[in-house]
């Protein structure tokens, strides 16, 4: 299972565990040492930080478009909202081509995103963790 | 620190960029992965290296595709400042022999480790700038070492940041 976590001090990350087990284990380890105030690792001076959410997914959340492919409906949306957002009737090829790659993209645009700890990926997440899973309040 | 690009970034040049091909093109998003492989100077990563398992010549071995321990590639959008992670405003140095176009990804973060990855979680060597999240698959795009080598225990946590310059 994978899961994304979301640190206080911003970073995120996607980490591979077997289980729950594994991964309650490491997730608390890691929340433990922030609020002892401990370092993040023995390689680093860096402070651990608290984690703040964790998303669970089945697949890693970065598969969301691995073979690049997408429908006529869904290239025409994105060539529609390119010149409404360009507000003309001209607009580059190329700022149209960066719309449609865009599709494949598996991150959240930043407007998309409410919370600074919410979810950054476009995949569904099976289920969101409570913050007592890792010993957060 | 030793660097390396490989094949395809080269071929994403003369192919996609100059050539506007339909074959030859990004992936949907880059990924940051770890690895027991040493860039070196010549004798390690050479710039036709491939991912493999196996520990042999050039080849390029990935951590943790045994045993995972937290260890999974982390993505890198392929935009700028326009994604959680992705690559920053690039910046240009004129200098003459060394100069060209520096551009610098979100740092992305490692872990939370639940132990040593297996293999290489004891000797981490080099990032690699690769696509997919299948461990020791996908393409090789570029790679440095690491400033020391690392290993990863329990709770532990691993920042990098990717930069490269095009010059």
């Amino acid at each position: 299972m994978y899961v994304e976590i979301n640190y206080e001090d911003g970073s995120v990350g996607v980490a591979c565990y077997e289980d729950e087990a594994e991964m309650q284990d490491a997730l608390t380890a890691a929340h433990a040492r922030a609020v002892e105030g401990g370092r993040a690792s023995d390689n680093t001076v860096a402070p651990a930080s608290r984690i703040r959410s964790a998303y669970v997914y089945d697949e890693h959340p970065d598969d969301y478009s691995p073979d690049q492919q997408t429908t006529a409906k869904e290239a025409q949306a994105a060539v529609d909202a390119a010149f409404k957002r360009a507000g003309g009737e001209n607009l580059s090829v190329h700022e149209i081509a960066a719309e449609i790659r865009d599709i494949s993209n598996p991150f959240l645009p930043v407007e998309a995103v409410e919370g600074a700890y919410d979810s950054k990926y476009k995949m569904e997440s099976s289920e969101q963790l409570k913050p007592s899973f890792w010993g957060g309040e | 620190m030793a660097v390396i690009a490989f094949q395809r970034l080269s071929q994403l040049v003369t192919d996609y960029v100059m050539g506007n091909s339909g074959s030859i093109t990004p992936p949907a998003s880059w990924t940051l992965a770890l690895s027991s492989t040493v860039v070196g100077t010549g004798s390690n990563m050479a710039r036709g290296s491939v991912w493999s398992a196996t520990v042999s010549g050039s080849n390029v071995n990935e951590i943790g595709s045994t045993t995972a321990n937290g260890y999974a590639r982390q993505t890198i959008a392929k935009t700028i400042n326009q994604a959680g992670i992705d690559w920053g405003t690039s910046t240009f140095d004129s200098t003459f022999s060394t100069g060209g176009q520096t551009t610098t990804a979100d740092q992305v973060t490692f872990g939370a480790f639940s132990g040593s990855p297996s293999p290489g979680g004891s000797t981490v060597n080099s990032s690699v700038l690769t696509d997919g999240s299948t461990l020791n698959a996908g393409q090789l795009y570029f790679a440095g070492d690491l400033q020391t080598t690392r290993s990863f225990a329990n709770g532990d946590t691993e920042k990098v940041t990717p930069a490269i310059k095009a010059g």
